[in-house]
């Protein structure tokens, strides 16, 4: 990993939390949630505000993306390590942020291969489709899949 | 016989100690999570496309 993670917190089974510590100290709030289907797991990720709600459209501007971004894919190697039938789906807020991680997954594309695969969802609000990832591919992403093998 | 009451009753009690454990761990709902927009809108996704988890 080209960033070196910050340290993390297993709140419970499926809340993580960890510190940002670039220009001002945010805490951060990595959550799995259960979906519909078996086995499916939404990971949603974003800033704990002081009411103790989450905004993850924000662009904190702390300087660090690159190790906040690289201490979110450790927790979701700590989290599907306990569970590795898990299949984890996360999109971005906004397009944009769905770009950010579009260009993270590329930055990671070959150390994340190694235990895990990366499918795609693209398509239409209507009609979506999976692919496997492909980093060399422009496309726009609706989200993405994520199984540990 | 005192003591065997005694020693049911501790045991009874640890196992009820460790069933809550079990059951706060398993009854993490979609209502729970502080991404309820998101977790809505990937129900609907996969919903509409249950295609989406073919072979997974």
């Amino acid at each position: 990993m080209s960033h070196i993670p910050y340290p993390f917190e297993q709140i419970h089974a499926t809340r993580y939390r960890f510190f940002s510590l670039g220009r001002n100290k945010i805490e951060k709030i990595v959550d799995f949630v259960p979906l519909k289907p078996k086995d499916l797991v939404n990971l949603g990720f974003g800033d704990l505000l002081p009411d103790g709600s989450i905004d993850d459209k924000i662009a904190s501007n702390n300087g660090d993306i690159r190790r906040v971004l690289a201490t979110v894919v450790m927790i979701l190697k700590h989290f599907t390590a306990q569970r590795p039938d898990a299949i984890i789906y996360f999109s971005g807020s906004t397009p944009e942020r769905t770009r950010l991680y579009t260009r993270i997954l590329k930055i990671y594309y070959a150390e994340f291969t190694k235990e895990f695969t990366i499918y795609g969802v693209v398509g239409t609000r209507q009609d979506h489709q999976r692919s496997l990832f492909d980093p060399r591919a422009q496309l726009n992403y609706f989200g993405f899949l994520i199984k540990r093998f | 016989m005192p003591l065997t009451r005694k020693n049911n009753k501790k045991s009874r009690l640890r196992k009820r100690k460790v069933e809550t454990v079990i059951i706060i761990q398993e009854q993490i709902k979609a209502e729970d999570t502080l991404f309820p927009e998101k977790v809505a809108r990937a129900n609907e996704l996969f919903k509409n496309n249950p295609h989406l988890l073919d072979g997974l």
